[in-house]
């Protein structure tokens, strides 16, 4: 690069500076403004990689019902909590550096806060369970516009329900405009089948805890899902929790005010494993599915739950963490006041990487691809891939093309290759369905449409196993009118899939 | 008339001027200024006591800036991952003029992006950069050097055909 090439550009940025002085507005005046914008405004779709991840736990069922408003429930203490004497805390490196780390970013628990922030879940267990912890299902109960259901659908005794079965295992169904989900990483899908028919017998309406069960925790849904924990922290502060770095280690502190509950509460998904932090027992909870990040929890006082987030070995990073020192919150604000908030920080991005993998199927191996299907039927291209994802469920990449070449792709995790995963692509008159079943694929019909039939129908077998990889075109006769396709295996079973 | 009320009214065009040129559309722009100037309000009482409260200012808005940039690549990411045949929102973004240089200007990677900015932008030394951006002057000096080389070789064929 010579200098007069520079000096060209300099030329050029001084007149685009000029142009854009020219096209600024007059001076304007400010507008008195005693506090910061909700947070819940459209404008501020801040962590959608965030809620794309809690979409990913809770199925697309969730996203596309609209959200129950008026729950508040910015913190609601959980029942379980345990008293005491000792003041909420924040933990901070007073001086980093003494540590060898540095301070990098302060993640905003007011900005960090979506939609469903304003959703209210319980955690509930069985009465007569020595450790109703081991059984818990978390619990709750959103308004729905629609009545549309996401995944395989179970019959709950006259009412229809589905399955999200990835990457945490759970139930829905809709009752009289109210959308109620039940998930459990200790029940199968017989064991919540029941308690879902059975809850509905009995005229449960999503209040107060389902029959032979009791309430162990209330909070938030940020209080059991890694990426979000601190989007219901229910006090006044505008900081929830601090980044910190060293040469080959990031890791995020952030302390929530709760007792035991809420504690048991960020394990109720996760893989735990007991570790000791700071003299305490404590825990490192691992999110199968989820990405790779990791939580450290522990309690460090009666009112105060400690949470770390990592991606990068938690030994090593519990060796740091000795260093930490109570301080009151005046203080710890004032530690950050120079310190910019940053909501995009990685740790809140959680898992980007891996869900990147569904978008982009161009950058995983080749050798990762576990079965793959290209056609083009009906002027419709379809590409779909099924990838093995070291150490997390496998995921289904689903890609169209039509002969105007405009493109749609989806992707969704499959938990296993037992149960049904079905994605759909349409232009609102054809459809094309795509999925990983059990067995081979005797026919297909989508409900309720016309044709209800499909013909075309490509299927490849997925090594070491009997399931298939579909993909399926509907017939361009007429407009979908159903979403729910009803899929016969070789083997006799039928499988309905809401899409 | 408030100390606030100056501070807003001197700094509300310069602050813009970054916004507008950095996310690439005005009316983006306009809002990161009106919420980097209620974070300086909000905390007034200390932002007023630093040698320079406008430093501060910037280094809210270049960092709202950069967050709306990866908010978009994320938010375009969602989309594709959840497919959900949602329908393309229209909108005016109303792109600042010259947008071909401050478009080149974007794709620099952050710092870079940043550094140059404030550089062309405000006319700023060394040292005033590195204090917005709380890095040190030496680290400024090697992001500008980079970032106006790459701008350069982005924008030479442009600069061989006028």
């Amino acid at each position: 690069m010579t200098d007069h090439e520079l000096d060209i550009l300099d030329r050029r940025a001084a007149a685009a500076v000029a142009d854009l002085d020219r096209a600024l507005p007059d001076g304007a005046e400010w507008v008195p403004a005693h506090s910061p914008p909700p947070p819940d405004r459209s404008v501020r779709p801040l962590l959608l990689a965030a809620a794309v991840a809690i979409v990913a736990v809770l199925g697309l069922g969730l996203v596309m019902s609209r959200l129950g408003e008026g729950d508040d429930q910015s913190t609601v203490a959980g029942e379980g909590d345990v008293g005491g004497t000792d003041e909420f805390v924040r933990l901070t490196f007073l001086d980093p550096a003494a540590d060898a780390l540095a301070f990098t970013a302060a993640f905003d628990g007011i900005s960090a806060a979506t939609d469903q922030e304003q959703v209210t879940a319980t955690i509930q267990g069985p009465n007569n369970a020595d450790d109703p912890w081991t059984g818990a299902v978390q619990v709750f109960t959103t308004t729905s516009e629609g009545s549309e259901l996401y995944g395989e659908l179970v019959d709950l005794g006259g009412v229809n329900g589905s399955f999200v079965r990835a990457p945490i295992f759970g139930l829905q169904w809709i009752d009289d405009g109210r959308r109620h989900s039940l998930t459990s990483a200790a029940l199968d899908e017989t064991a919540l089948a029941a308690l879902a028919t059975e809850a509905i017998a009995s005229g449960w309406r999503g209040d107060g805890p389902l029959p032979g069960h009791r309430i162990l925790h209330t909070g938030g849904l940020g209080e059991t899902f890694p990426t979000l924990p601190y989007v219901s922290l229910g006090v006044d502060q505008a900081v929830a929790a601090v980044g910190y770095r060293s040469d080959d280690l990031a890791f995020a502190v952030g302390t929530v005010p709760g007792g035991e509950s809420r504690y048991r509460a960020l394990q109720v998904f996760g893989d735990t494993e007991a570790v000791q932090v700071r003299g305490r027992e404590g825990v490192i909870v691992r999110h199968p599915g989820v990405g790779d990040l990791v939580t450290i929890a522990w309690r460090e006082n009666d009112r105060t739950v400690a949470q770390v987030e990592t991606f990068d070995d938690p030994g090593r990073v519990i060796d740091h963490l000795d260093a930490l020192e109570p301080t009151e919150t005046a203080s710890f604000d004032e530690l950050l006041e120079m310190r910019q908030v940053d909501d995009e920080h990685r740790l809140l991005e959680i898992p980007a990487d891996e869900l990147d993998r569904f978008s982009d199927p161009d950058e995983t191996p080749p050798d990762e691809v576990m079965a793959e299907i290209s056609e083009t039927r009906q002027g419709f291209g379809a590409r779909a891939l099924l990838f093995r994802n070291e150490g997390q469920p496998p995921s289904l990449h689903f890609v169209t093309e039509d002969s105007s070449g405009g493109a749609s792709g989806t992707g969704a995790p499959v938990r296993d290759l037992e149960h049904a995963t079905v994605a759909r692509s349409s232009d609102g008159t054809r459809g094309i369905f795509a999925g990983v079943v059990p067995d081979a694929v005797g026919s297909i019909e989508v409900e309720g449409a016309d044709p209800a039939r499909i013909e075309d129908i490509e299927q490849v077998s997925i090594g070491g196993s009997d399931a298939v990889l579909f993909v399926a075109w509907s017939e361009a006769a007429a407009p979908l009118s159903s979403t729910v396709v009803r899929i016969t295996l070789a083997d006799g079973r039928v499988i309905r899939y809401a899409t | 008339m408030t100390p606030f009320d100056d501070f807003y009214r001197g700094e509300y065009r310069p602050l813009l001027r970054i916004a507008w040129s950095l996310t690439g559309r005005k009316d983006l722009g306009e809002e990161l200024v009106q919420e980097a100037m209620v974070t300086v309000h909000e905390r007034w009482e200390s932002v007023r006591s630093y040698d320079r409260p406008g430093a501060y200012a910037r280094r809210v808005v270049l960092n709202a800036a950069t967050s709306a940039a990866r908010r978009r690549a994320a938010e375009k990411r969602a989309i594709q991952r959840l497919e959900v045949e949602a329908t393309p929102v229209r909108l005016a973004p109303e792109p600042p003029p010259d947008d071909e240089f401050w478009s080149a200007l974007r794709s620099l990677p952050e710092r870079q992006c940043q550094a140059v900015a404030l550089h062309y932008l405000e006319d700023r030394s060394i040292d005033d950069i590195a204090d917005v951006l709380d890095i040190a002057p030496n680290t400024v000096k090697v992001h500008l050097h980079r970032g106006r080389q790459t701008l350069a070789e982005t924008l030479r064929p442009q600069e061989d055909d006028r």
